[in-house]
């Protein structure tokens, strides 16, 4: 596959390596921040090819593992729900919630479906009137954009049965909160290189500032990340703290996304973001109610000001 | 969060921004994308995928410039080369 | 008042519930639910050295005759897809399961659960296609039952089919047999038949030429031990993929198994569709493949010999059985690193992360 298995190279991983292991005087804590990078280092044991020096501590980007577990109780309390449809990314199905998972909650007769797309989910939606169809929207900014369009389309389709239970986080307030804490012994962060594809990496130079840590936005292929990997090591052995950006096939400084609408709260709360589109779409956006069915604990959708959105924390913040 | 997979756009179909889409070619998996967050995107490009939707057009030439980088290192350590200072913003094709 | 992102576990990965009340999918994947399932609540209640032994078949001695038996239900869905539909799956899945005791197939029994409302025009179509697939192989289907459910309670069509076959002396084919520097071969590409299925399933929908593999594999099976004395262990890695299988293997014989990613083939497309939704294709499902653990001496005779049959054009060495850890499978990456293949526990599912 082009633009992946190139980046697989064996021999230039090892090459890589061991240029990584000439340049490492001195003992250094990095940290990748995405599930996804996480997962390529697992899969290779790019681990083994580092220097023992090198410490590899893997970062909290998977939105399965920073789902709070209210959310979980939520999505298979509206599992349960008679004429309730709840469609879900695969990845949250075995996640439990304070008792049970979406898999038991099927178990016992819920209609509960895996997709491979939000528009997936809309689809079932669009096919099946007669059900409420709840999409469990989850992700980083990298999935946002995505499930933020299926609503835009529910709202321009009419689709009335279709409503999202959300729960999107933000990458940089989550390394502030790595960063901040008195234990903390990362050094050096690769970034999130999709996270970045929508958002660019503009957010990061104020991070690298004030905590003196260096950022490389680095891919998901093995040679992306030793790359990136590399980068960090040459910063940190020359004491520099900036953002670089590795994967600059797919990351521009601004990114994709365009029109990115953050929370007004603090930290781990809910962002929407808007494709880059018209304020007549973020105004059809803020008139569209999330989850407005009786006896669904759901978020809600606060009225837009202008191009701005907050979305509320809890559904007791909720004001339709 | 991460899962994005290139692929390449056959054609293109839709007026609406927000409905345009994309058949994509996956080395003969082929899917329906949407590519409403990458407008410059044209037939013949590669598109970033995530959740069906394409999150970034890649950049080719950026994309040769790194990999032949990476593949520079590569060579060099065959050859018994200890790579040295090069880094993709500095290194010269000549080097 | 954790000090850490740490301490509040945002880091770490939930683990899975591991004791249920209900059957969840999973109990039916091929992973560790699977796995728990038979060895917690059926083995005790059923136990025998037949059964205990928990190869894809029983071998039975009956009046000196060595007969293997064995029984499987087929669930799939959608019931017609790329390259098969659950009629010849249900007859190819159950000869397997006798040729991989070295069994030569003879008779099979066909049971459906036929739910209210589905149409007589596709179980027509279900029951040609394993009458074709039957007579193909030389197999009879010599018994059957009909059951029929109400609507609602039956996803159409549910068949099981049970199988006898008559092993030859001399034969002795178990997965308690690997032993260390025996040599892992793989019969063709892992993961057809999975993505066949999964490119029709509703929302992972996607178009591609992938088909899946669904074939018996007794004459192919008759070929090897034909060549080879050697063999230790036939298995079809089915539900679970490769992975499950040599899982399998490693635990019964108490042995470890180590292959190299590199040598599993695997078809571009597959391999593309596994990329995109975020799988593994060594815990997809196939269903026209075998693993085989050989005697080191016998290894390059039986790949020649396998490469010559029609399943067996994509045959590989792809690793070796070891003794360091009892019961674990590695996988050595292009990296020269290793990773450990282990059980999931439950069914793979797409992923975004």
């Amino acid at each position: 596959m082009k633009y992946c298995d190139e980046y697989r190279d064996p021999q230039i991983a090892q090459a890589i390596a061991g240029r990584i292991a000439n340049a490492t005087t001195r003992p250094w804590v990095l940290m990748e921040v995405c599930g996804g990078q996480t997962h390529t280092l697992m899969r290779y044991g790019i681990g083994d090819l580092l220097p023992d020096s090198i410490e590899l501590v893997h970062g909290p980007g998977c939105p399965v593992c920073v789902t709070p577990l209210e959310l979980i109780d939520q999505a298979i309390r509206l599992a349960a729900i008679p004429g309730v449809t709840l469609a879900s990314f695969g990845d949250m199905l075995r996640v439990p919630g304070s008792s049970t998972d979406l898999f038991d909650v099927r178990a016992g007769g819920a209609d509960v479906r895996v997709v491979y797309s939000p528009l997936d989910a809309l689809k079932i939606a669009r096919d099946n009137p007669e059900r409420q169809v709840v999409f469990f929207a989850v992700g980083f900014e990298t999935t946002a954009p995505a499930n933020a369009m299926a609503v835009w389309q529910a709202h321009h389709e009419g689709i009335a049965n279709f409503s999202m239970l959300v729960s999107h986080v933000l990458v940089p307030p989550a390394m502030r909160l790595i960063l901040q804490s008195p234990s903390n012994r990362v050094q050096g962060f690769i970034g999130p290189g999709h996270v970045c594809s929508i958002m660019g990496f503009g957010e990061y130079h104020d991070i690298a500032r004030e905590f003196g840590v260096p950022i490389v936005i680095g891919g998901f292929e093995p040679l992306d990340l030793l790359e990136a990997i590399s980068m960090l090591v040459a910063q940190l052995e020359e004491g520099r703290a900036e953002v670089e950006n590795q994967y600059s096939r797919s990351v521009e400084y601004d990114g994709s996304g365009g029109g990115l609408v953050k929370s007004k709260k603090a930290a781990w709360c809910c962002v929407m973001s808007m494709p880059r589109m018209t304020r007549s779409a973020a105004l059809a956006w803020s008139r569209w109610k999330c989850g407005n069915r009786p006896n669904a604990s759901v978020r809600w959708c606060s009225r837009a000001k202008r191009s701005q959105l907050t979305v509320p924390h809890s559904a007791n913040d909720a004001h339709p | 969060m991460c899962l994005a997979v290139p692929g390449r756009v056959l054609s293109i179909a839709g007026e609406d921004p927000a409905f345009r889409s994309g058949w994509i070619d996956f080395c003969g998996v082929r899917k329906t994308v949407n590519l409403a967050f990458t407008p410059e995107v044209r037939a013949g490009d590669f598109v970033l995928v995530h959740v069906g939707f394409a999150i970034s057009r890649i950049n080719r030439e950026e994309a040769a410039r790194t990999f032949a980088f990476l593949a520079h290192i590569g060579a060099l350590a065959e050859e018994g080369i200890t790579p040295g200072e090069a880094s993709p913003g500095n290194w010269d094709d000549a080097a | 008042m954790p000090d850490t992102v740490l301490d509040r576990g945002l880091s770490v990965c939930p683990s899975p519930i591991g004791t249920r009340e209900r059957i969840v999918l999973g109990h039916g994947s091929g992973g560790r639910l699977s796995a728990n399932l038979v060895h917690d609540l059926f083995l005790p209640l059923f136990s025998n050295p037949v059964l205990d032994r928990l190869d894809d078949q029983a071998i039975l001695e009956i009046d000196g005759a060595r007969l293997a038996f064995t029984t499987d239900s087929f669930v799939v869905r959608p019931l017609f897809f790329p390259g098969g539909d659950i009629g010849s799956l249900a007859v190819h899945g159950t000869i397997n399961d006798l040729a991989m005791g070295g069994a030569t197939p003879l008779y099979l029994s066909a049971g459906f659960i036929v739910e209210e409302g589905f149409p007589i025009e596709s179980l027509r179509r279900i029951a040609a296609s394993m009458g074709g697939a039957a007579a193909a192989a030389g197999v009879a289907i010599v018994t059957g039952d009909t059951k029929v459910v109400e609507r609602g309670k039956g996803d159409g069509v549910f068949i099981n089919t049970s199988g006898i076959g008559r092993v030859p002396s001399g034969i002795d084919l178990s997965s308690n047999r690997a032993r260390p520097r025996d040599i892992v071969i793989l019969s063709g590409t892992v993961g057809d038949h999975g993505m066949a299925i999964m490119s029709s399933r509703e929302g992972l929908e996607f178009e591609s030429t992938i088909v899946s593999d669904s074939a018996s594999l007794h004459q192919l099976v008759a070929e090897m031990l034909g060549v080879s004395r050697g063999i230790r262990c036939l298995r079809d890695p089915t539900r679970g993929g490769l992975s499950g299988t040599l899982n399998e293997i490693a635990a019964q014989s108490q042995v470890s198994i180590e292959v190299e990613e590199s040598r599993i083939p695997i078809r571009e497309e597959v391999r593309a569709a596994c990329e995109l939704l975020g799988l593994d294709p060594l815990y997809v499902a196939n269903e026209g493949k075998l693993v085989a653990i050989v005697a080191p001496e016998d290894a390059d005779l039986l790949l020649a010999a396998m490469r010559r049959h029609p399943l067996g054009e994509c045959a590989a060495i792809i690793g070796e059985v070891g003794k360091k850890y009892a019961g674990l499978v590695s996988v050595r990456t292009a990296f020269g690193s290793s990773r450990i293949l282990d059980l999931l526990p439950g069914e793979q599912l797409p992923r975004i992360c």
